[in-house]
């Protein structure tokens, strides 16, 4: 059930029926949690069990570690949790990805494929379930003592198959007080839940033909509609991740939950680093909290903070996807970021300022460099092989004689991308004034602008409409 | 505050504001004078209302106007469809259409229906009907340059008539030589099919084969035409006025048949429908699609002298290569056994779509603001199609044994 289908909103409609129809809070949790199992076993209600089984070992685990008597225990009940959210990803996501690769370096050739369907949003919901153990582990957070809310965080359907990444820090306490709708929360929530489908439906998935096409062949079309592709789907993959996170968190916000932002313009970024403080913000700090600052962080000196900042960045490309791409991909970027910290080093010790602030000129500059990075570096993320990644690099060299595809909507879209950008940037005030308040909803800008986004939305959104990448993975 | 209550109190600002104007009014007019107190103060609460209300019905109307316009502009003009219970729609006679969702063309139809100059004299010319689906039809490109505009041009001893309509099926084209050619009188008529119409037509569940189960011969095999339903009836009207309303109902269109089959999983799962499903076509009692086919291309020739032009689909190489799509070759090759039973002349498209993709380095397929290279034939693809056509008109008219002279 996607977000943009008649079938969600029947379904989003009768459970804001039933949020007001049953009273007691509890009732609503329950109710939620109902909805949210639906949700997911719309897709696979076979699936509907695994996600109920994580939402067992947490809650269950989190009590046992709570309240174990000696460290050793407390220490026990983590490790098994971790061993089961990660065994259950690994099994799901990676088995086929390591059997093939351990099967190609010792040349089994009677290695079979694990016939096995990759449970939609299972990276999300295993980071869900143990950022909570990890807190409680710590002793950041006290242990939830309702199985209701717990399983309702671990499944909660707006953010469920593709974030952002909750954490049990801000989202338990949201479910101890009384959930309501209320009618500024509906306003925003709609006008976000609008905006997001906007990204995705007008923009993301309109560029999606074009790039779908491009990389299916790019040996055959030239160096300027391989760059064009390069573009469009640095915007497609922007506008479709973040859309669906927009719409998630107008979703959440409409039955009274705060969802945290998940990006921040990334393409505005001025070095990879800014890119990851915008770009997929639950997933990058999901990363530093649980993985870089336990791996030591900068702690241990300039060499292993590079070391540290790279397998994380590796880790975080295979969180995405078991192929070799998406390594290439993380790797790339934990390269990036460590000449980005060598570099800001270097100017540091020659006493001068992070170029990120220090002026116009230097500013643009990174900002071009880091656009350029990130647009090609998405070449081996999307591509479906590395020979593919290979024949596309090198028609992106001028020269070639390939088909000249400039595709209309794309380069319309494209356009439209700067103009929003360049509003970001220069005009926060204008940009500021979205989502309209509930008093402004009767003023003619309001009423006509949220008239023709609805319209526009409603005619031009393609007929086979794409599913979210992030689904994927 | 619990949601219905909040709901009710969603314009609070507004009557906020209103009841400071109230206030005011009652200070100048004192208390339960003119404005007569409560009872006043709700019928200013009310008129209020009414002109939000009309405002917002304002507003509504601001963005259909302009959508409107939006879509005459950019998208496409209102329906050109009519119902015909023959084929289950034809275009408007006289009828016209603006379309810019591949390529960019104004059209418009002819007294017939057909996307072509109305009927001239035949003057000694070799008359051909084309009949065939939405490679025929051709409104993504100006009617000049459409495959039967450039037969006419490359010999002028033929008068070419575009017998296409979009989504034509294959079982249906028979249907529509009986209606066009009383009035048509054609010498030939060719039959352009694809892929689409081997592969996927004949295995439609709508396409029903009846065999004789004496001797497994094929007897009939016809599409089940659409009936007209009641909203078609009653918005059909409404598409052919709005261009507006035609998007709108093509993008709402799937996106219903997709609620409706959820709707109907979920009945199966909460097992609340007593209907049992379908039973699933035995697909042992259906004879081969080259039999099914070879009755289809039998029927086409009883009408008239009949001829068959395939349209092959391409596979691209670097350095504009390209070579007929495998797929196109097997299907291809069960419509050429077909039609080899059915003794009807058959032409392929592929070298002549393959040498204009080398000669203008562009894909014979598809657009600049759709798929390139896919979709429907451009003016390159129109321009090899063509040639093919002429080809396989004189070749069908020195097997017929007529002749025609240019005028």
């Amino acid at each position: 059930m996607i977000f943009t289908s008649i079938t969600f909103f029947v379904f989003f409609a009768i459970v804001l029926v039933l949020m007001a129809l049953v009273r007691s809070a509890k009732g609503r949790i329950w109710m939620l949690l109902a909805a949210s199992y639906i949700f997911y076993g719309n897709w696979n209600s076979h699936y509907v069990l695994l996600i109920f089984m994580y939402g067992l070992w947490g809650w269950g685990l989190g009590l046992a570690m709570y309240h174990a008597s000696t460290p050793g225990w407390k220490r026990f009940y983590f490790w098994l949790s971790v061993v089961l959210s990660l065994g259950t990803l690994t099994w799901f996501k990676y088995a086929n990805f390591i059997g093939e690769n351990v099967a190609k370096m010792l040349e089994l050739r009677n290695w079979e494929q694990v016939d096995v369907v990759l449970p939609v949003g299972i990276s999300f919901f295993t980071f869900h379930t143990m950022s909570y153990l990890i807190d409680l582990y710590r002793g950041k957070i006290g242990p939830s003592k309702d199985p209701a809310k717990f399983f309702l965080f671990v499944s909660f359907f707006p953010q469920l198959v593709a974030g952002p990444i909750l954490r049990a820090s801000s989202f338990l306490p949201q479910l101890d007080r009384t959930l309501r709708v209320t009618w500024p929360n509906f306003v925003s929530g709609a006008q976000l839940f609008i905006g997001g489908a906007i990204q995705k439906s007008l923009f993301a998935d309109h560029l999606s033909i074009f790039v779908d096409q491009v990389y299916r062949t790019p040996e055959i079309y030239s160096a300027g509609t391989l760059w064009l592709a390069v573009a469009a789907y640095a915007m497609q993959i922007f506008c479709d991740f973040a859309g669906y996170s927009l719409m998630a968190i107008g979703t959440a916000r409409i039955l009274g939950f705060e969802l945290p932002e998940n990006f921040r313009m990334p393409y505005l970024a001025r070095s990879v680093a800014d890119f990851w403080h915008r770009w997929h913000i639950s997933l990058s700090t999901w990363l530093r909290d649980y993985l870089y600052i336990p791996l030591g962080g900068n702690r241990y000196g300039p060499t292993r903070t590079q070391v540290n900042m790279f397998i994380t960045m590796l880790l975080g490309g295979l969180w995405h996807g078991a192929s070799w791409n998406f390594v290439l991909w993380g790797a790339l970027h934990g390269v990036a970021l460590g000449v980005h910290r060598g570099w800001s080093a270097w100017r540091e010790r020659r006493g001068r300022q992070d170029h990120e602030t220090s002026g116009p000129v230097a500013g643009a500059i990174g900002w071009a460099a880091t656009l350029l990075f990130c647009c090609l570096a998405w070449i081996p993320f999307r591509s479906p092989s590395w020979e593919t990644t290979g024949v596309f690099l090198r028609g992106l060299v001028p020269g070639g004689d390939g088909i000249v595809w400039l595709h209309t909507p794309t380069l319309g879209i494209l356009l439209l991308a700067v103009i929003w950008h360049a509003a970001w940037q220069f005009m926060p005030r204008v940009v500021s004034r979205l989502p309209f308040r509930p008093d402004e909803l009767s003023t003619w800008p309001a009423m006509l602008t949220i008239g023709y986004s609805i319209l526009l939305l409603i005619l031009l959104v393609p007929l086979n409409a794409q599913p979210f990448i992030y689904f994927q993975f | 505050m619990s949601w219905p209550v909040t709901f009710a109190n969603c314009g609070s600002v507004r009557r906020q504001s209103l009841e400071r104007r109230l206030g005011y009014f009652e200070q100048v007019l004192g208390r339960g004078g003119i404005l007569g107190g409560e009872s006043s103060q709700r019928r200013t609460v009310a008129r209020s209302g009414w002109r939000v209300f009309l405002r917002v019905l304002l507003a509504a109307l601001v963005v259909l106007g302009g959508g409107e316009v939006f879509v005459r502009v950019f998208v496409g003009s209102p329906s050109p469809h009519i119902y015909d219970p023959l084929i289950g729609y034809s275009y408007q006679p006289n009828g016209e259409l603006f379309q810019a969702k591949e390529g960019s063309t104004h059209l418009r139809f002819n007294a017939l229906g057909l996307n072509d100059r109305d009927m001239a004299p035949r003057a000694g010319r070799c008359r051909v009907l084309v009949i065939g689906d939405s490679y025929t039809a051709a409104l993504q490109v100006p009617r000049e340059q459409n495959f039967t505009s450039v037969a006419e041009r490359i010999d002028p001893a033929l008068d070419v008539i575009n017998g296409g309509r979009d989504g034509l099926f294959l079982g249906d084209m028979h249907k529509v030589t009986d209606r066009l050619a009383p009035a048509i009188q054609p010498d030939l008529v060719v039959y352009v099919i694809s892929e689409r119409a081997v592969d996927t037509d004949i295995a439609l569940p709508d396409f029903d084969v009846q065999v004789d189960p004496r001797n497994g011969m094929v007897v009939d095999a016809v599409m089940k035409v659409e009936q007209q339903e009641t909203l078609k009836r009653i918005f059909g009207p409404v598409l052919n006025r709005s261009a507006l309303a035609t998007r709108l109902a093509a993008q709402f269109k799937p996106m219903v048949v997709e609620a409706i089959a959820q709707l109907g999983s979920w009945r199966g799962v909460l097992a609340l429908s007593g209907s049992k499903p379908e039973a699933i076509r035995d697909s042992r009692a259906r004879p081969d699609d080259v039999r099914i086919l070879e009755f289809v291309f039998r029927r086409m020739r009883a009408r008239s002298p009949a001829a068959l032009l395939y349209v092959n689909g391409l596979r691209y190489a670097p350095h504009h290569r390209a070579s007929v799509a495998p797929t196109s070759t097997e299907a291809e090759m069960v419509a050429r056994r077909a039609a080899q039973h059915a003794d009807l002349l058959l032409r392929d498209t592929g070298a002549y779509l393959i040498e204009a993709n080398a000669d203008s380095k562009q894909p014979p397929f598809g657009f600049d603001n759709a798929l390139l290279p896919g979709g429907h034939l451009n003016s390159v693809g129109h321009e090899a199609v063509g040639r093919a056509l002429v080809d396989l008109v004189h070749d069908s008219i020195r097997k017929l044994g007529r002749n025609c002279s240019a005028p």
